[in-house]
């Protein structure tokens, strides 16, 4: 009753939304107009903020600067390899006059300590013949096996410093990555190139995820639509009116994220069209209410309107949060595009409830469906023959009530096989395996791995607490010893650090004195860092901190996967620094970079996913119970509903297809979807219990196009995500409808065949039919009325 | 740093060189000068690193005879007493020493190792040297605007093969004194490097800068020296700007 007071003083609100659209439809224009980001896909953003690791790279940034590096690998012509130091020279020439390329590194630009008749110097080295040149830089303790390598004499690495960061526009991005492509790719000597690093990858991300807005939400809407108007037999009316509140929704959507300052990432980019999609599917059950109050009872638009808002707020209500849970539950995982596509989603689905509750009687009677709505013709194209096709099911499904003793058996079993393959999943976003093999970063990184060539780092932060403005010996020692040891991992191909410095200098300063005894003064050690520092070694700051406190060795190695790398940075290399540095008081050192916290996402995905699916669980038996009043309906509708997500985990364990930040949503959101459905039926059964005739018949007969229907929708609108760019979120697309799916199988043949199996047997049954028919509709009336 | 000369009246039109020298006169116009130096390293706005120094020079007339000048790093403390060792004649031939600080070791910097970084700073160590006229060749290109207003723009080529640079371009103002210089590699379009001097002083008979900033374009660093404590014609043992007197 308050329910109906409050919305018979709600008539603005449709208005007001509305207005509220209208104004963020007009910010969403000026967004665009500006030219401001839209998409942002970049590796930094993916990371897990409570992850310790964040700090440790805030703080490297502090430290040795922000610039990043990107490794250029070049395999000369065969015919032309001698013209290696040539080649060598012209690159680095044309790549420094690059926007955004601070240096390049490379075998003839490298400033390696030298000496002369004068004294000691930092410069090139001479210009000599290729076999020469790589002689020298292969004994040079940075450049060996890292600019030149020993078992590739035709291939030598540049390393690109350049300082695209987080904030960097895409555009700019990827310009400088393309550019660098182009000058490696098109020089006449160059066989093959290939180029890595976290600019690379933040540049391609992007550019493939500007590909997928430009191709999947068009494309969602155009499908989406079209399909609508299929289904709907051509009723054009009825069908624009349900696509306008939808667009709408998923229009001012868009403008919330973009104005809030969060531009698409490669997960977020699926909302507007599943925003679309969902909204469809709701606007559905909607429409086939008021088609049948339409029809029984006529009326005027005002008394249509208000009939709709006062029956179907609490189902709407139900639906929407239920399925917003299926979002929102994500939040809990701490990476942002995650919580973004968690929370947005959810505040999506909230805001399709309130279009739907509230605009969609207004737009149907708006533009005229109301005569469409009313004709003989049934709502759904083919809705004649799925009655009778769940008509023969439902008298399929009372035929194997003998058996069910027997079929109950075999679903345990399946249940047990289920349960141990969802055991063998696992989790896995090794950024690599998001793109597909034939563009540009497979292919190069397969080159790299294919050569056994360096393409990926890490970084170790070592730091002392105190400030000593000298490096003990003892400390140096350590370094060096540590580099040795992580150089000496069989993933690992090269360290570069304080260790190359020392080894550089530390020969030209002792002079005759012995190199043992050199190391082992403190004095001597330290004169040789400041000889480096103070004396024209450009690249020092890169690893060791004016204040002789802090050192950064960085690991290059090649492309390893997410499990691979955990092994690398949480046991192989925290092993070594400890068996190096525990000794040494006030002293710290961690393992920090980029790889390394999108590696750590993994942990805090699968813990993230356990908890939301735990709670998104718990709260769906909660709606069921809440809305049965019955324990063992409720454990019914679960079960339904459970299974489906269980089978698509259970096929993600078979298929051996891990769980990443895009799949990580497949089981949250199938269950807060297929619930609603699931929670429709089960009330309908109910309420057709107590008429004469098959209540199973009857309900699958009233509600059963409907389900069918929006599962078609449902289902062609994650099926778009089939066409992304990314392989995550074509498995997200392509799992979460199978999953869809499934929960409308298991709707309509495990919960219809527990309902009748067992429900006669179910003490509390007849309390919850009473219960149900009792009370306000929960859930709303659906079908033409066929089979009732 | 100490290679940008200033000026007093002069009459125009000179040339290039005429310029050069008229301004160089000026700005070396004492015997010895002591300064400290308060530099900042920074990427974009953010600071990067600090370091202090002491500075003394002394200028010798002949210009067989090498100028010298000692810089000594104060801080960071790691770095403290670092000391870099600078001759420079008229003839081009420039030697630079480095001292490391704890061991006393002093090891020449060749003439090769002039473009590198000094103190991880964006001044290399050819940009520390005094600025010998004979070692530019000079063009006057005109006028052009500059932080002072309106500056005589010279054209400096480097004769040292071992430069970094392809070309100075030099503006002067009104006064002669350094506005503004911009260091160009090997891109003719776009320099390297720029420096500005600022809040020029007079010191005795020359004009000093208070704040000398120099640009580094490519890796978007810039130093700021703070300069502060000038002292003019002050006696100073020439012994310490000896390499072969400072015992390892």
């Amino acid at each position: 009753v308050t329910m109906r007071r409050v919305l018979r003083a709600t008539a603005w609100v449709p208005h007001a939304i509305l207005a509220v659209d209208a104004v963020l439809i007009l910010l969403l224009g000026l967004h665009f107009y500006r030219g401001r980001p839209i998409v942002n896909n970049s590796i930094d953003i993916w990371f897990d903020r409570s992850d310790p690791t964040v700090e440790t790279l805030n703080h490297e940034r502090r430290l040795f600067g922000a610039d990043t590096w990107i490794l250029a690998t070049v395999w000369m012509r065969s015919e032309r390899a001698g013209e290696a130091t040539a080649v060598s020279r012209s690159l680095t020439e044309e790549l420094e006059r690059i926007d955004g390329v601070s240096r390049v590194i490379s075998p003839t630009s490298i400033e390696v300590l030298q000496r002369d008749g004068q004294g000691l110097f930092y410069d090139e080295l001479d210009a000599q013949e290729w076999p020469a040149l790589r002689d020298t830089l292969l004994r040079h303790p940075f450049a060996g096996e890292f600019l030149v390598y020993a078992k590739s004499p035709d291939v030598f690495s540049l390393l690109i410093k350049e300082h695209t960061g987080p904030s960097t526009p895409d555009t700019v991005r990827q310009r400088l990555v393309s550019e660098v492509r182009r000058i490696l790719d098109t020089h006449p000597a160059v066989g093959a190139s290939a180029v890595a690093g976290t600019a690379v990858i933040n540049a391609d991300l992007n550019r493939l995820s500007w590909g997928d807005f430009l191709l999947l939400i068009p494309l969602t809407v155009v499908v989406a639509s079209v399909v609508l108007l299929a289904m709907l037999r051509f009723r054009w009316r009825t069908a624009v009116a349900i696509l306008t509140p939808v667009a709408l929704t998923t229009a001012a959507l868009i403008a919330a994220m973009l104005f809030s300052g969060r531009p698409f990432t490669m997960v977020t980019l699926a909302l507007p069209g599943l925003c679309f999609t969902l909204g469809i599917a709701s606007s559905l059950h909607v429409t086939n209410w008021i088609a049948s109050w339409l029809r029984e009872r006529g009326g005027t638009a005002a008394e249509v309107t208000r009939a709709a808002w006062q029956e179907l707020a609490r189902p709407i209500m139900v639906s929407n949060v239920t399925t917003a849970l299926g979002f929102g539950l994500l939040a809990v995982i701490p990476v942002t595009p995650v919580q973004e596509m968690a929370l947005f989603g959810a505040a999506g689905e909230l805001l399709s409830g309130l279009h739907i509750l509230f605009v969609l009687p207004k737009c149907l009677i708006w533009f005229g469906a109301a005569g469409e709505l009313t004709s003989n013709q049934r709502l759904y194209a083919g809705e004649r023959w799925t009655v009778g096709v769940l008509g023969g099911l439902a008298a399929w499904l009372t035929r194997l009530q003998r058996i069910r003793g027997r079929l109950a058996v075999a679903a345990i079993a399946a249940c047990a096989v289920v349960a141990w393959l969802i055991s063998t999943v696992s989790y896995d976003s090794t950024y690599l395996n998001m793109i597909q093999p034939k563009e540009r970063l497979r292919v190069d990184y397969a080159r790299f791995d294919a050569a056994g060539l360096p393409s990926a780092q890490l970084t170790i932060v070592i730091r002392r607490s105190g400030e000593t403005p000298i490096v003990h010996a003892a400390l140096n020692a350590a370094l060096v010893k540590a580099t040795a040891d992580i150089e000496a991992l069989p993933e690992v191909t090269k360290v570069v650090g304080p260790a190359a410095i020392f080894a550089e200098v530390a020969p030209a300063l002792a002079g005759e004195q012995p190199m043992a005894q050199f190391a082992a003064d403190d004095s001597s050690v330290t004169d040789a860092y400041i000889f480096a520092l103070s004396g024209g070694n450009t690249e020092i700051g890169s690893y060791v901190h004016d204040g002789l406190g802090a050192y950064r060795l960085v690991v290059f190695f090649p492309y390893l996967d997410n499990s691979s790398l955990e092994r690398l940075t949480q046991r192989e290399i925290p092993s070594i620094l400890g068996n190096h540095f525990s000794t040494m008081p006030d002293l710290t050192a961690k393992v920090s970079g980029v790889t390394v916290l999108w590696a750590n996402m993994d942990n805090t995905m699968s813990r993230g996913q356990v908890t939301s699916v735990l709670i998104m669980a718990v709260t769906c038996f909660a709606t069921f119970f809440l809305s049965l009043r019955n324990w063992t309906l409720a454990a019914y509708a679960m079960f339904a509903n459970v299974l489906p997500v269980a089978i698509v985990a259970a096929i993600l364990g078979a298929t051996g297809r891990p769980i990443d930040m895009a799949t990580v949503f497949i089981m949250g959101i199938s269950l807060g979807i297929a619930v609603d459905d699931t929670s429709f039926f089960v009330h309908e059964y109910l309420a057709r219990t107590r008429q004469p005739g098959n209540a199973l018949v009857s309900a699958l007969g009233h509600v059963g196009p409907s389900m069918i229907a929006t599962c078609v929708v449902i289902v062609i609108g994650f099926s778009v995500l089939l066409a992304s760019a990314f392989t995550p979120m074509r498995t997200f697309g392509g799992m979460t409808a199978v999953g869809l799916v499934l929960a409308m199988l298991c709707d309509l043949f495990v919960l219809s065949f527990l309902l009748i199996a067992f429900s006669g047997s179910t003490t509390g049954l007849k309390y919850a039919e009473d219960s149900v028919a009792g009370s306000d509709v929960v859930h709303a009336p659906s079908g033409t009325g066929a089979g009732a | 740093m100490w290679c940008m000369p200033l000026a007093a009246q002069a009459p125009a039109p000179e040339t290039g060189r005429d310029i050069a020298q008229k301004a160089q006169v000026v700005q070396f116009t004492f015997k010895t000068l002591k300064v400290s130096g308060e530099m900042t390293l920074a990427r974009g706005t953010e600071s990067i690193g600090q370091r202090s120094f002491f500075a003394e020079l002394i200028e010798h007339e002949p210009a067989a005879e090498y100028d010298r000048a000692r810089i000594t790093i104060n801080a960071p403390t790691a770095l403290k007493d670092t000391q870099l060792i600078s001759w420079s004649s008229g003839s081009g031939e420039d030697q630079q020493w480095l001292v490391t600080p704890r061991t006393q070791r002093v090891q020449r910097i060749a003439d090769r190792g002039r473009q590198a970084a000094f103190v991880s700073s964006d001044f290399s160590y050819e940009d520390i040297l005094k600025w010998q006229l004979d070692d530019y060749d000079y063009t006057r290109v005109g006028q052009g605007p500059c932080p002072a207003g309106t500056c005589t723009i010279v054209d400096a080529k480097p004769k040292n093969r071992y430069s970094s640079y392809t070309l100075v371009k030099v503006f002067y103002d009104s006064d002669y004194r350094i506005s503004k210089a911009d260091y160009f590699g090997s891109r003719p379009d776009k320099p390297r490097k720029t420096l500005e001097l600022t809040g020029y002083v007079r010191q005795g008979r020359s004009w000093q800068p208070s704040r000398s900033v120099m640009t580094n374009h490519e890796t978007e660093t810039s130093t700021q020296i703070v300069w502060s404590g000038y002292q003019i014609d002050m006696p100073i043992d020439e012994r310490i700007m000896t390499p072969s007197s400072i015992g390892r």
